[in-house]
């Protein structure tokens, strides 16, 4: 008998559980696409089940090829990184940028254009939006935190990320329910909450999606070999946390049935208009700031060579932000039928945060005090660095669009547009991109295929920047004034359509900008992918250098 | 031990980081939401908002399905031209029974909070057809097939349940007859109208979308826009009592 | 005026407002406590060593 020589191999709980979790799943999914009320929902369900066979069939597929042993926590004393789940969802990243780049050039398009809806339900402006904006922060955005907070964690803290099967479905589940969500979208299914839209079914599985994800990170932080948790670490974890309050908080909704896609919100009227906005602009305050934040921390200091430049400002910065950031909410409320008390609030501290927001960027931005040159040199360097002036820039004029009278002009007009992508192009578009330009090289171990492109990407892009806010500012700006300008007889003096026309050159110069940040990330993407095929390996140069004492 | 090396645990104690991180970000949410549940002054007295119709809720809900609030608000501030542009300012009382609200936050297209009677059906059908043909500069996507779709609304007195066990006032008889008035309401000159009208006031019934053979989702869609803003007599309105 | 209304804002506007400048104070000593200063220059490091 040679099988009782050999150490038995034996699956483990984790790898069983899953796997009979996925079957119940899968047999779940078949009795709901049967007696589905929608077509569309038929058709989610069908994918839920293809999926849960193919969790089950990848898990018994695994199983069978590993070794009898799981894989050890060190070699050699050294951590045994885990960098699979980490390739992935850098991949996915790049992937899922590209699509909502290009869906957002589209929408820009059918508002400048508006033929191009052509009639057809499923890509008019009104279903692709939240297709774009989902894209861009919770794929896009998404996939990067995972992929850098994975390597960040496991890097500050030694050790190899926590979890054996648990890490593959944090980022192969996040992925799939960011299908069903995009695909709902273009089919209808939409809970109208903005940036909350799936419905009640993607959510529940995001939950668990979400948990496994704050457990992986939490089990790798408390397996650390490095006594102090980096600061980076508190961002992420910040990040994840407030998200998941947020989530459940935003989402408390009553499904019509199990077979019905559509679910109810418990919170009516003026509370649920409370929740959506404290769930909307904390999604902006730890999703797009948090979250990248952290990248910051990590990836400024680890590609300038030098610590960040004042760890205690760090300190300050992060319990001032997290704490500032969730009251900010009422803001987008201002002049409604929400209570004033509220508003008021909502205006003080979003003033008072941009105290802790230019702490953040000074912080950044200083670290690189004594290696100003490495700008000039490295444009892998200089696209971090400006994403965080770009983070100065959007967190001083989002506190004054804050200020009730200037809210007043502002808000329902396209300055808001304007606001939101100075912040999601030039900060977290570019801080991302230059956390995926030393990712990747790190990841495969391959020298970047070219400088010269990232800085082809970094000035075209920044154009397309460029373009986009300007434009969005004069439309916001005009239109607001048009919408109050009044004859000398005392009449409004344009109507509605008047004002729309007029923003006409501004939505074809807006999707001219969008055109060109989505040139910039295809050359991203063609540097990327010329990385990782190529044969070179790096040299080992970048870890060898010691820190500047 | 010195109490400055005592909060070095933050830095040293994940468990202690992340109950540290949840009493931080409680703070600000918990201060602004509770009250709303609480203080009376939330939500101004007013005579007339109800339920929506089962038509309305079915034609609210493809409202909500298209993602019409991505471009068009329904709150309009106390502020002079918008009163003057779209009516009396929007009151949370309007939007009591509205899950999810739909106030919006962005005008690519007008507001829309009192647009219920400003024009005819045959406006709102052309004008869902085809934008351009009422409205020459007009950026909207044309919704050509929801005139050309049969209105689902087999299951719209499930959706009726869910809600009133939320706590919309809807009666168990106002659900079991929902089927029933949804063909009432689409109906011009139906018999049943009064009796709709008496459960639901100002419910007004007629075909809305030009073809009277079936009910399509431009029937819904058109009825809920019709409605919107007309619940609330403003002359009857007493602004002084509800100064917040 | 709605009287929970006036005791809840008159507390948060005194006691409340103590509250977080205290908090705040705290926050702010315990980073820049001299005594710390080798230990956070420590923690900023370890990101640049590498194994």
């Amino acid at each position: 008998m040679a099988n009782a020589l050999a150490p038995q191999k034996q699956m483990t709980f984790g790898e069983g559980g899953m796997a009979l979790a996925f079957v119940a799943l899968a047999l779940l999914s078949i009795v709901v696409a049967a007696k589905a009320y929608t077509p569309e929902y038929a058709f989610h369900a069908y994918l839920f089940t293809a999926a849960s066979v193919a969790a089950v069939f990848a898990i018994i597929n695994r199983y069978y090829n590993r070794s009898t042993e799981t894989p050890p926590l060190t070699i050699d004393g050294k951590p045994n990184y885990n960098m699979g789940p980490v390739k992935f969802a850098s991949f996915a990243s790049v992937f899922w940028g590209l699509a909502g780049f290009s869906v957002g050039l589209y929408i820009a398009l059918e508002l400048a254009y508006p033929g191009l809806n052509l009639d057809i339900s499923y890509i008019t402006f009104g279903r692709l939006r939240p297709l774009h904006t989902s894209a861009v922060i919770f794929a896009f955005g998404g996939n990067v935190l995972i992929a850098t907070s994975f390597y960040v964690v496991q890097r500050t803290c030694r050790a190899r990320l926590a979890g054996d099967l648990a890490p593959w479905f944090v980022v192969l589940g996040y992925n799939f329910f960011i299908v069903i969500a995009g695909t709902g979208y273009l089919l209808g299914i939409t809970q109208s909450k903005e940036y909350a839209e799936p419905e009640w079914y993607s959510d529940l599985f995001l939950t668990v999606v979400w948990v496994t994800y704050f457990l992986v990170y939490l089990g790798t932080i408390m397996r650390r070999t490095e006594p102090h948790i980096y600061v980076a670490n508190w961002f992420y974890l910040a990040f994840i946390l407030t998200i998941a309050v947020l989530h459940l908080g935003n989402n408390a909704a009553v499904p019509v049935s199990l077979f019905s896609p559509k679910s109810y919100i418990v919170w009516s009227g003026v509370q649920d208009a409370m929740v959506q906005w404290w769930y909307g602009h904390n999604a902006v305050g730890f999703f797009l700031t948090a979250g990248f934040l952290a990248i910051m921390y990590y990836f400024i200091p680890k590609r300038a060579e030098r610590p960040i430049y004042s760890y205690r400002l760090s300190i300050i910065h992060f319990w001032a932000l997290i704490f500032l950031y969730i009251w900010a909410g009422p803001h987008h409320l201002h002049y409604t039928a929400l209570p004033d008390w509220a508003q008021t609030l909502g205006m003080t501290f979003s003033i008072m945060l941009w105290m802790p927001s230019w702490g953040g960027m000074i912080n950044g931005i200083m670290t690189l005090s004594g290696a100003w040159d490495k700008l000039r040199t490295d444009p892998v360097l200089r696209m971090l660095v400006v994403s965080v002036a770009f983070y100065g820039m959007s967190t001083f004029e989002g506190p004054m669009m804050s200020v009730k009278v200037v809210n007043s002009l502002s808000h329902y007009t396209d300055w808001t547009i304007g606001h939101v992508h100075s912040g999601a192009l030039g900060w977290v578009g570019y801080v991302s991109f230059g956390a995926l330009y030393c990712l990747i090289p790190w990841l495969w171990n391959r020298p970047l295929y070219s400088l010269k492109l990232v800085n082809w990407h970094f000035w075209i892009s920044t154009i397309g920047i460029v373009l986009y806010i300007t434009s969005m500012w004069v439309s916001g700006i005009l239109q607001g004034l048009m919408w109050r300008a009044y004859t000398p007889l005392g009449f409004l003096e344009y109507s509605f359509v008047e004002t729309v026309e007029a923003m006409h050159p501004f939505y074809v110069i807006r999707a001219l900008g969008g055109f060109l940040f989505l040139t910039g990330a295809l050359i991203m993407a063609f540097n990327l992918w010329k990385t990782v095929t190529s044969t070179e390996a790096a040299a080992p140069a970048h870890v060898t250098l010691a820190p500047a004492e | 031990m010195s109490l400055w090396q005592k909060h070095a645990i933050f830095e040293k104690n994940s468990i202690v980081l992340v109950i540290g991180i949840l009493i931080v970000i409680a703070i600000g949410g918990l201060v602004e939401i509770v009250p709303l549940f609480y203080l009376k002054n939330t939500i101004e007295k007013v005579e007339g908002v109800r339920p929506y119709t089962p038509l309305e809720l079915a034609g609210r809900n493809i409202y909500v399905r298209e993602g019409c609030y991505l471009c068009h608000s329904q709150m309009i501030r106390p502020l002079r031209d918008e009163v003057e542009r779209y009516g009396h300012y929007s009151l949370a009382a309007e939007s009591m029974y509205d899950r999810p609200f739909q106030w919006g936050s962005k005008r690519t297209g007008p507001d829309l909070a009192r647009v219920g009677g400003k024009y005819s059906d045959d406006w709102h059908r052309d004008h869902l057809r085809n934008p351009r043909s009422v409205v020459p500069g007009s950026v909207m996507p044309d919704y050509g097939w929801l005139e050309k779709t049969e209105l689902n609304y087999a299951h719209v007195d499930a959706d009726m349940k869910v809600l009133a066990l939320e706590g919309v006032p809807y009666t168990a008889e106002m659900i079991a007859d929902a089927g029933k008035d949804v063909v009432t309401q689409a109906t011009t000159d139906s018999p049943d109208a009064g009796d709709l009208a008496k459960r639901y006031p100002k419910a007004q019934s007629r075909d809305f979308d030009g073809d009277p053979k079936r009910i399509t989702e431009a029937d819904a869609l058109i009825a809920y826009l019709q409605m919107l803003g007309t619940e609330v007599d403003f002359k009857l309105y007493d602004d002084k009592a509800n100064i917040r | 005026m709605d009287p929970t209304y006036k005791a809840v804002a008159e507390f948060a506007q005194t006691w409340g407002l103590a509250y977080f400048v205290v908090v705040f104070a705290l926050v702010v000593i315990y980073a820049l406590w001299p005594s710390r200063q080798k230990q956070f220059d420590e923690a900023a490091r370890i990101p640049l060593r590498e194994d």
